[in-house]
């Protein structure tokens, strides 16, 4: 009998070992959307999203990508006090929204859904679930085993029968092939769970110059809408009835609306008897009071558009559907960021050099990193006088920022800088004396910086390896947001011949 | 879904532990439960249990009534003439009903309509047939008694580790085992549990990652030129052999955890310096079922050189037949019926060659230089690699098409640019994939070197725990992250399944 008892011991110290080593290595294979890799962070927002106290939220946004970057729910709660929480995620169908609502309501008892309606239409025709696979498990891989997460695996494998129910509980099954693919993030957790931003994400490219509404025509065309989506709006429907929830439904400017699709939605709508903001429509869409490009809540709003778009949802939330603001550390805690968030991107839009200069004075320097380069050929083709008169409007600002400002601007005079949490590190020289790989600014192992002036005359920046200056370059500056650890603006001096002053140039950065 | 699949696992943990605490005298009546369970649940269509339900059936009443002849023409001397008849007759009809199924599923292969008929093939069809017809002509000539407890009968018949991809077993080798009631042996189940582990490997590290490069150019081989289709057939000589090696290695390492020792299939083939020997290497239980059954019956090398040669051609004919209805198999057997008698035939030559060539003979009269060795091996292998080619290929004209091209469009230099890594495995997965050949090498190596299957077991049971452990853990790891198997692939079907 002992040794049967010590044999079964054997056994349970060996499995106990195999099974935590293998269950890290699922989480290290498991692929993870975080502010770092992604534009819709999935993994961040429902990680993030079980932290939250039970019942303090009083609204959730469901909805796909056009939601991640349309709803701050910061601006919600700065102006109106009202706790909401953005659970929207890339192509979210409506499959997806169904499953995660009743999921949060495991823990939350929101008294508003707000639900986006781009998903109705049939935009990925050829997949069970109006969403690709691969998007699928972005949206219900984070969600924790439960009797809703069974739920819906079981319903996605009867709906498609290529899946694997065991892949949902088995991660290897699906993600062991990524071992070709990890890098150094995926072996720390520490981006993963950052998500004070609520489930919302903020991007800075520009829109459109202009947007055309939609205006209804033909009143008669239907289109069909696919079975599986109208299936699952009608048990969001009557899910939020069965827990005295209000359900409202949005559509946001710049989302696909035609004739066809418009009366199919109305149809369903009208029968539902729900809230229903339409944003393509000229009527709404002038409450929004955005100014493009700049303001733009078109499709996927960038920041500034986001702000006018979640301001006035919460003017409908607090004015149509009286919830109440209520204070709330949670939300008081993620203000700060919200705010360095947008300070750092608002640099974006600036095109003066002496005003961008300021404002990157004017940065959080723990929260940013801070690179400049410059081959000191930025005003050599210029007379004397316009190159007096260039430097004179830029000489003050980089003076504040600690520069040898008069020295900067003279030809030839060469500059690496990085400024971080660490300090200011300015190195500046004569033509040709700056060696190649001068290393500046390392601030941990797997996060580096370099500027350096190559001798053949081009500037490089260059973080993670990846090269940032835009070619031909004279003066480049990047900003990296060390949250979110993405570059967030790539900006060049040039002059500008018919205003006789340096400008701003700004490009995007490349996707990661 | 066969043996890898979760399934499996919790069916065979679930009947480990209930056999062990019934009692000794009824655990065969477990190890039957479990293989009715899992036959049902690996059949996708009600017909195929009811197929496989009729065959059990036919073999045991048809085993009865040939074991009673043979006993009443034993006692009764006067009417023994009659019983013998008899017996023959029960025999025949025995073989006839009982493999019935397969016949047809055969015949329907050969004239290219087993599409319409495949929802109704049981898994292990040609395995069990086989098997069947051994204990019915193993009680015919008195070597087997006949097993009259029903439920043991069923147990011999659908022994869950074995049935579907064989060994195919002897009633003398495999019967006791099964009904009598084992005590634990805690080595034996060690070593049951190395050779699953060992099997898994061997699946899902080297034959479906072999399979995914297989695939790719024995389904788009006029994309390629002869080394890219030589490289196929090399792979799939490895992939043929790593996945019925899995198979046999998980078959045997369950049933070594009931105490059972199945029999071994494989004693690495490659290895082989003759076509003939070999047969003697591969599916092992197949040709000395093929020996014992059909060549030996036929006369085998009893009535003079012509008839030799003729029963071995009849036998591998049969052989291709067993593999498949398709014309290309029985080509595929009708080659290596070719090839031993051909080896037979110019056996003298060869050696003068090789020796020539490789070596002088030694006074043992074996060829002891390594290159001979391997020369001979090399030479082996690469006819039946060619032979493979035809079995593997869609048709048998797309199997001669691919040969051609391999022999009038050969390069080497598809090794030495990176044309390989696009093949549906990447540089890296390539790695892992040549990395795990080696490791097969190096066991089987070994393995030969010392004559024994359980040589580098028993070397690792001696090692410390928390080696052993670790070499566990680093291989289940290896397999749970580098393995080919999930989104994508349906590692769960093993190639010899399909028989």
């Amino acid at each position: 009998m002992k040794k049967v008892i010590i044999r079964w011991i054997k056994i349970a110290i060996f499995m106990i070992i195999l099974i935590f080593i293998l269950m890290r290595i699922n989480t290290i294979l498991e692929p993870t959307y975080d502010y770092h890799n992604s534009e819709w962070p999935g993994t961040s927002t429902f990680k993030e999203f079980y932290k939250l106290e039970p019942d303090s939220v009083d609204v959730l946004f469901l909805g796909a990508s056009v939601v991640t970057n349309g709803i701050a729910p910061q601006v919600i709660y700065d102006e109106y006090g009202i706790r909401s929480y953005n659970l929207s995620s890339e192509q979210q169908s409506l499959f997806v929204s169904y499953y995660w609502l009743k999921e949060a309501l495991r823990t939350q008892s929101p008294k508003v859904v707000v639900l986006d309606t781009l998903f109705l239409e049939p935009l990925h025709e050829d997949e069970p679930f109006n969403m690709t696979e691969g998007m699928l498990r972005i949206a219900i891989d984070p969600m924790k085993m439960s009797s809703v997460k069974r739920e819906a695996v079981k319903e996605i494998c009867k709906i498609d029968e290529s899946q694997s129910e065991l892949s949902y509980y088995f991660t290897n099954i699906r993600f062991h092939d990524r071992w070709e693919q990890l890098t150094s993030s995926d072996f720390s957790e520490g981006i993963m769970y950052l998500a004070p931003l609520k489930g919302y994400y903020g991007l800075t490219s520009k829109g459109p110059d202009e947007y055309e509404c939609y205006v209804q025509g033909n009143t008669e065309i239907r289109d069909e809408l696919p079975e599986l989506m109208v299936e699952y709006l009608w048990k969001i429907k009557e899910l939020c009835d069965e827990n005295n929830i209000e359900l409202v439904l949005m559509t946001i400017p710049g989302e696909f609306m035609y004739d066809s699709v418009y009366n199919s939605m109305m149809d369903e709508i009208n029968e539902m008897g729900v809230g229903y903001y339409n944003f393509t429509l000229q009527e709404n869409y002038d409450k929004l009071e955005c100014e493009l490009p700049w303001e733009s809540p078109i499709y996927h709003a960038n920041i500034w558009g986001a702000e006018k778009l979640s301001s006035y949802m919460g003017k409908v939330l607090s004015e149509d559907y009286g919830i109440e603001g209520i204070s709330d550390s949670q939300w008081d805690n993620s203000e700060k960021f919200y705010q360095e968030f947008m300070q750092v991107r608002n640099t974006i839009r600036i095109k003066k050099s002496d005003k961008y200069l300021q404002a990157i004075n004017e940065l959080p320097i723990n929260d940013v990193t801070i690179c400049f380069a410059s081959d000191g050929k930025l005003l050599d083709d210029l007379e004397e006088s316009d190159r007096v008169s260039a430097a004179e409007t830029v000489i003050d600002a980089f003076a504040d920022l600690g520069f040898d400002s008069e020295e900067l601007m003279q030809n030839g005079t060469e500059m690496v800088a990085v400024f971080s949490d660490k300090g200011k590190n300015i190195t500046m020289s004569d033509e040709g004396q700056i060696e190649t790989d001068d290393l500046i600014g390392i601030w941990d192992e797997d996060l580096y910086a370099w500027a350096t002036n190559e001798s053949k005359g081009k500037i490089s920046i260059a973080i993670n390896s990846v090269e940032y200056v835009p070619n031909n370059a004279d003066f480049c500056m990047i900003i990296y947001d060390n949250n979110t650890q993405r570059v967030v603006d790539i900006a060049e001096m040039y002059y500008d011949d018919n205003s006789k002053s340096l400008k701003i140039s700004h490009t995007e950065p490349p996707a990661e | 879904m066969s043996y890898i699949s979760l399934f499996y696992d919790i069916l065979i943990l679930a009947t480990f532990l209930i056999y062990y605490i019934t009692p000794k005298k009824y655990r065969y009546v477990i190890l039957s439960i479990g293989s009715i369970v899992f036959y049902i649940h690996i059949c996708t269509h009600p017909v195929q249990i009811a197929v496989f339900a009729s065959s059990i059936v036919f073999a045991y009443l048809f085993g009865l009534l040939i074991s009673r002849c043979v006993k009443l023409g034993a006692d009764k001397e006067k009417s023994s003439r009659k019983y013998a008849l008899q017996s023959k007759l029960f025999l025949a009809i025995g073989i006839v009903l009982a493999g019935m199924p397969l016949y047809f599923i055969r015949f329907t292969g050969t004239l290219g309509m087993l599409d319409d008929y495949n929802f109704i093939v049981p898994l292990g069809i040609s395995f069990y047939t086989l098997q069947i017809i051994s204990y019915l002509v193993d009680i015919y000539r008195g070597v087997a008694k006949v097993i009259i407890n029903p439920v043991k009968f069923i147990l011999y018949m659908s022994f869950f580790p074995q049935i579907i991809q064989g060994p195919i077993p002897r009633y003398s080798q495999l019967a006791d085992q099964l009904f009598e009631g084992h005590d634990f042996d805690e080595k034996e189940a060690l070593k049951g549990l190395q050779l699953i582990l060992w099997g898994y490997f061997l699946k899902l590290m080297i034959a479906d990652k072999a399979g995914v490069v297989v695939d790719n150019i024995f389904g788009h081989y006029t994309m390629y030129s002869g080394g890219y289709i030589f490289h196929a057939g090399l792979l799939y000589s490895i992939q043929l052999y790593a996945d019925f090696m899995a198979c046999v290695c998980i078959s045997q390492g369950v049933a070594r955890l009931f105490g059972i020792r199945l029999a071994d299939n494989f004693n690495r083939p490659y290895f082989a310096e003759t076509v003939q020997e070999f047969w003697r290497r591969w599916h092992m239980s197949l040709s000395g079922w093929l020996r014992d059954y059909v060549y030996i019956p036929l006369g085998g090398n009893r009535k003079g050189k012509f008839r030799k040669y003729l029963n071995t051609i009849i036998t591998f004919l049969v052989s291709g037949i067993w593999h498949g209805g398709d014309v290309r198999y029985i080509v595929w057997g009708l080659m290596h019926g070719i090839y031993i008698v051909f080896g037979s035939l110019t056996s003298g030559l060869r050696d003068k060659i090789t020796r020539i060539i490789m070596g002088k003979k030694d006074d043992s009269d074996e060829f002891t230089t390594l290159t001979g060795r391997l020369f001979r091996r090399a030479c082996t292998f690469i006819f039946v690699m060619i032979a493979w080619i035809i079995f593997r290929a869609d048709t048998l004209q797309i199997g001669i098409g691919m040969l051609y091209r391999m022999f009038t469009t050969f390069s080497p230099f598809v090794y030495f640019d990176s044309g390989i890594y696009n093949l549906g495995l990447d540089e890296k997965q390539t790695h892992i994939l040549v990395f795990s050949i080696i490791m097969l090498f190096v066991v089987s190596y070994y393995q030969e070197k010392h004559r024994t299957e359980d040589i580098i077991m028993d070397k690792l049971l001696k090692q410390p725990r928390i080696m052993r452990w670790g070499l566990y853990i680093v291989a289940i790891i290896a397999i749970w992250v580098f393995g080919t198997y999930g989104y994508g692939y349906n590692a769960s079907d093993f190639i010899y399944g399909g028989f």
